[in-house]
């Protein structure tokens, strides 16, 4: 789907994850392992047709995720991705109030990634899942596994406040020493210690939560904005996955009108906050809206100059995966290529983190 | 400023602004508000550019300059005018405005003191 055949094929949100808890067990001590659980959260609604697509079979009916070879097979070879973002499946992680646990699960999560996926195949990259109650801890965690190229983001799956707050600039502080990413994924910010998708109420079925769990990401964007996040961390990007996109003209807008009127309260901000946007923040793309023409999205995101905002993901192997083959129907060949390689080649810098150009060498 | 030849001259009596106040002359349909901050005076046209509230009803004070995330730094005492209605900052001096100055931009005249009047040159 590339619109230049020579060009890599970049998918930023894939997920692998564990067959169970046990799998953990080779990187948490004893004590760690014997805690080490799940919360499921308590309450909220989950997919209630099931998380994962039905047609990802694994050998002996393992989770889908859970095996390498099956993600091969049935995603990178099957669409021709040239480098998959891992991104683990512990979408609670965030909100588990458990402080402690949650950073160890980090830790391991990570160390697990780096030993049993990554050396698998030379497509993969991954994330590293840090645990944002503890900023100082996360801040550790990065430092320690930023040494290793092919970990090109930091990733959170909720935040225990808004972002923008200093409690957290610990981990910006230690993302911008290595110029990763800092990654936010939907779907933990109903769970534990954060504070929940709904300010006004908690929607009922999962029509509902699936939609509202978009909405922390505005929250958290007009936070960053303001508490100066990307002036003090200028090398900081901050990469939304799955929070939509279509709110961006509101936000951007908003945020400049505001500016205009109360700019004193904020004057370490010496743009206007659209430009700023533009520069530090980016969305991957699933799940895409989709009006019946795709060109009136395509208008929307060029409204605000938004195609160097957009990275291409499936969300691979979740149930709402958006096809490499058709997500981006009918957007114009420019904006495909930025999509799909040259802005996650920017962002993740991985012609200096890998070592790879964007370009495959041309068959002779 | 130079005082263009073909202008009109406003006049008033200078004790009826006194120190940080600010009195509306009308020329025609136009209004132009002159403040007197100190001793210095300065003449801009009663309209906000962006909502045309009439910026005589502003405020007159400092701003807070360019700093470091989460420090604060207060200048230009004297020198802002606040919009009434939505808070926009002006540059008493030049009429812009502090964010997106070029596009939001207050008519500013010649004003001075000239004997026991205040004259105002639109």
């Amino acid at each position: 789907m590339t619109a230049d055949e020579n060009r890599l094929l970049i998918d930023v949100d894939v997920h692998h994850q564990y067959e169970s808890i046990d799998a953990l067990a080779p990187y948490l001590s004893k004590r760690e392992m014997e805690r080490a659980y799940l919360p499921s959260g308590g309450g909220r609604s989950t997919n209630p047709r099931g998380v994962m697509r039905k047609d990802v079979i694994t050998p002996g009916g393992k989770p889908a995720g859970s095996v390498p070879e099956t993600m091969i097979e049935g995603h990178l070879d099957r669409y021709g991705i040239d480098l998959a973002l891992l991104n683990p499946g512990v979408l609670s992680l965030g909100g588990i109030p458990f402080t402690d646990l949650a950073v160890s699960l980090a830790r391991a999560t990570n160390d697990w990634t780096a030993a049993e996926w990554l050396p698998v195949d030379e497509r993969f990259i991954a994330s590293i899942i840090v645990a944002p109650q503890d900023p100082a801890a996360a801040a550790a965690e990065i430092r320690r596994q930023a040494e290793n190229p092919r970990m090109v983001q930091v990733s959170m799956t909720s935040a225990p406040c808004l972002m923008g707050d200093r409690f957290m600039h610990p981990i910006y502080e230690a993302a911008d020493e290595f110029n990763l990413p800092v990654n936010l994924h939907v779907g933990g910010a109903t769970k534990g210690v954060s504070l929940g998708d709904y300010p006004v109420g908690q929607g009922a079925s999962f029509f509902e939560t699936h939609i509202g769990m978009c909405i922390p990401a505005i929250y958290h964007v007009i936070s960053m904005v303001a508490e100066g996040v990307f002036v003090k961390f200028a090398n900081t990007r901050l990469v939304l996955n799955e929070f939509g996109l279509a709110w961006l003209p509101f936000v951007m807008w908003r945020l400049d009108m505001e500016y205009r009127a109360s700019r004193i309260d904020i004057p370490w901000l010496t743009e206007m906050p659209s430009d700023h946007l533009r520069k530090h923040l980016r969305f991957s793309t699933q799940p895409l809206e989709t009006p019946e023409d795709p060109q009136k999205m395509i208008s929307l995101l060029d409204l605000v100059d938004a195609e160097e905002m957009l990275l291409f993901a499936s969300d691979y192997p979740h149930w709402d995966f958006d096809s490499p083959e058709l997500a981006l129907k009918g957007f114009p060949a420019d904006w495909k290529r930025k999509i799909t390689c040259d802005n996650a080649f920017d962002v993740y810098h991985l012609e200096e983190r890998l070592g790879i150009q964007r370009q495959q060498p041309a068959l002779v | 400023m130079a005082t263009k030849p073909d202008c009109k001259r406003l006049s008033f009596p200078a004790e009826e602004l006194p120190a940080g106040g600010c009195k509306v002359v009308v020329s025609g349909r136009r209004e132009i508000a002159v403040f007197n901050v100190d001793g210095k005076l300065y003449a801009l046209k009663n309209r906000c550019p962006h909502q045309q509230a009439p910026l005589a009803a502003g405020a007159v004070g400092a701003t807070r300059l360019a700093s470091e995330v989460g420090t604060y730094r207060d200048g230009l005492e004297g020198r802002i005018l606040r919009c009434p209605w939505h808070s926009y900052e002006f540059d008493l001096d030049t009429g812009r405005c502090l964010v997106e100055g070029d596009r939001f931009r207050v008519a500013t005249y010649e004003v001075k003191r000239e004997n026991e009047e205040i004259a105002v040159y639109v």
